[in-house]
């Protein structure tokens, strides 16, 4: 028997979308819809979000900028001055005042005139100076007459001198007899001297107080 | 898609929408990189700005600081400059050695070393040779170390002069010869560029002043004032006598004996001063002793100067500077400050223990024939003793001023040239007197102040200035 579907086409059975097809396509349909909403939200909200943040931040910094070029340059400054200073006090650690020791020296050998202790002179002073050592003063000296307790009052002049607080060490007292008819009295004793000074550059490696910083550095 | 099968057909929709979700996923994915790169950015920038403002913060302080450095650059770029500078060093050297008299022969400018140690300041060396006395030399690496630009005396030599005879010497001081090795100093440092310009910087120097000051002295280098001569002798010349020398002055011997007379001469005239400063030391005797002390110190500062050159050995040079020079200095100042505290005094007049005390002394003076003590004491102290009639001191005032015109009479009276030849005694008329060749009776003026009253055997009487006076015969 031959049977005819008379229903339209989109009615018959046999072309109706089924049930299955339908629900994937509709629950597909939801799926692509969240995702591209998702994305939607991160792409559009939150990137520009954090685009927006970063203009923010990059405007308040370049105001700030103005400040911190100023602050740059006025720390050059202060370090170029600072530099200086602590350069003079650097170089001035190293300087002895000669006047000074010569002052005090010719004190120790005048002794307020009192010629009965010492009387002593020296031929020549040879001052050399090394930055590691220290200086070194060489003094061929003399003492008149040929009593050695002389000699020795003069070595402990010496050692008592404002200037023995910065010797590092001191030659012995030795001596030879001389005797210069010329003079008078003739006799007197002959003695190496030799004061070797402490090294201003240990004395810088001593913790010292540094120039005045700015505050709040 | 109308021919698919129903397998098909749900292949193809749920790839479509697989495919669509996982283009988003990538989508999401890729926007949450951005946002996290974004992020990072955003913090570094944060960090970037805490950065500036920590640094903003200081800007106070470091244009505080930047003030006071810069308000004191003048004198570090004097201590220690940024280009050599070396025709005013030269300068410099010519100066002092026109101060100090050395005589300078040599400046060797040394090689400069090759600076691998980086330091911010370059060593300039130069050799000066020069001839000097001691004390010519000293005063001239004096001024050198307080000179304002930073100059260091590395080494130096003294050669002594004075081994013969016949050596040159300046001013009586032998000459030495000299090497110095001289060091000066120039900053290496690269300036930081130009000066920043700070707002309101004149207010703010204001209101920084003491702290620019205090930071000033802080740079200040060490300095040192050479005390000169004073008396000291050259320690590079043999102090000993020269035997084949002869000299006219006196021997070291008498040379010590004189400075010890002086020594001694001035320690009495110190004591008297101590004496006199004591609290219970009287007016009267304040006055003596001042009075003495005056006269002492301006005895001794003229034979002081004559025995000076006398002085001809070096070692008691010394004692003679401290311990007689210099204390009659000193003594002479204090005698001033004395004269110079006296009109301070509320009662400018002599108490009245100390006029009493005056009075008796006087009285018992006149007595014993001491008139020249009388008087003296007297006038030692007459312009305290001009008491107003109100002062209860008046009357001993007076009494004193009596002793002082009696003493003063008899000393004239005394001094008078009378010379009493005889005498005639009349017992019941006029008596005479033979005097100076001439005769005078009783009553006669002799001069107009002296009139002969009364003529006896042993003495004649007269009146002088209204005080009556004997002369014996």
């Amino acid at each position: 028997m031959i049977r005819i579907n008379l229903l339209p086409a989109d009615l018959r059975r046999g072309n109706r979308i089924p049930p299955k097809v339908l629900a994937a396509a509709f629950g597909s349909a939801i799926a692509a819809s969240a995702a591209v909403g998702w994305f939607g939200i991160v792409w559009f909200g939150d990137l520009g979000q954090a685009e927006s943040s970063l203009q923010e931040v990059q405007a308040t910094l370049a105001e700030r900028e103005k400040r911190v070029v100023y602050h740059d340059a006025l720390d050059a400054n202060r370090k170029d001055y600072s530099g200086r200073v602590q350069t003079i006090q650097e170089i001035a650690k190293s300087r002895r005042l000669w006047s000074k020791f010569m002052d005090e020296l010719i004190d120790v050998a005048n002794n307020n005139g009192d010629t009965e202790r010492h009387l002593s002179w020296f031929d020549g002073i040879t001052v050399k100076n090394d930055l590691k050592k220290g200086p070194t003063v060489t003094m061929p000296g003399n003492v008149q007459d040929a009593d050695k307790s002389k000699l020795a009052n003069f070595h402990e002049d010496l050692e008592a001198a404002p200037f023995a607080a910065e010797l590092d060490s001191k030659s012995d007292p030795v001596f030879k007899l001389e005797v210069d008819k010329v003079r008078i009295p003739p006799q007197s004793m002959a003695f190496p001297l030799t004061l070797q000074f402490k090294s201003p550059v240990a004395e810088q490696k001593k913790p010292v107080a540094k120039p005045a910083a700015p505050k709040g550095k | 898609m109308a021919n698919w099968t129903q397998k098909k057909q749900l292949i193809a929709i749920l790839g479509g929408a697989a495919g669509i979700c996982l283009l988003a996923a990538g989508g999401v994915y890729h926007a949450q990189g951005q946002i996290e790169e974004l992020n990072r950015q955003v913090e570094e920038k944060r960090q970037a700005i805490a950065a500036a403002e920590t640094k903003i913060a200081q800007i106070p302080n470091l244009e505080k600081d930047v003030i006071i450095l810069r308000e004191n650059l003048d004198e570090y770029v004097k201590i220690l400059p940024d280009s050599k500078e070396l025709n005013a060093f030269v300068r410099m050297l010519q100066q002092f050695e026109r101060q100090s008299g050395i005589l300078g022969t040599g400046l060797i400018k040394k090689n400069a070393r090759a600076d691998k140690s980086k330091n911010r300041f370059a060593a300039i060396e130069y050799t000066y040779e020069m001839t000097a006395t001691l004390w010519q030399f000293l005063k001239f690496i004096n001024l050198i170390e307080n000179y304002e630009r930073f100059v260091s005396i590395t080494d130096f030599s003294i050669t002594a002069g004075g081994k013969g005879k016949n050596d040159d010497t300046r001013d009586g001081d032998v000459v030495h010869t000299v090497k110095l090795a001289l060091q000066t100093y120039t900053y290496n440092g690269k300036a930081a560029g130009k000066e920043v310009e700070i707002p309101d910087y004149s207010a703010q120097r204001e209101a920084l002043r003491e702290e620019i000051w205090k930071r000033m002295q802080a740079i200040k280098i060490e300095k040192y004032e050479h005390r000169g001569h004073q008396g000291r002798r050259d320690i590079f010349v043999d102090p000993r006598e020269r035997g084949d020398q002869r000299t006219d002055g006196p021997s070291p011997a008498e040379q010590r004996a004189l400075v010890d007379k002086y020594v001694t001469e001035v320690s009495r005239l110190r004591e008297m001063l101590q004496r006199m400063r004591k609290p219970d030391t009287t007016l009267f005797e304040q006055y003596a002793l001042e009075k003495g002390l005056r006269e002492g110190l301006e005895k001794l500062s003229g034979e002081v100067n004559v025995d000076e050159t006398r002085l001809s050995y070096a070692p008691f040079r010394l004692r003679w500077a401290k311990e007689v020079v210099q204390p009659l200095e000193d003594l002479r100042t204090q005698v001033q400050d004395v004269a110079k505290v006296e009109p301070k005094r509320v009662d400018p007049f002599l108490p009245k223990a100390d006029m009493e005390q005056l009075v008796a002394d006087m009285q018992r003076e006149c007595g014993n024939g001491q008139l020249e003590d009388a008087k003296n004491r007297y006038e030692s102290v007459a312009n305290r003793l001009g008491v107003p009639s109100t002062d209860p001191r008046y009357e001993l005032a007076v009494a004193a001023k009596a002793w002082h015109h009696k003493a003063s009479t008899a000393i004239d009276f005394k001094g008078m040239d009378l010379r009493i030849q005889g005498v005639v005694v009349n017992r019941g008329g006029r008596s005479g007197v033979l005097m100076n060749g001439e005769t005078y009776e009783e009553g006669d003026y002799v001069s107009d102040d002296l009139l002969v009253k009364l003529v006896e055997e042993e003495q004649v009487w007269f009146v002088f200035r209204g005080l009556t006076l004997v002369r014996t015969m």
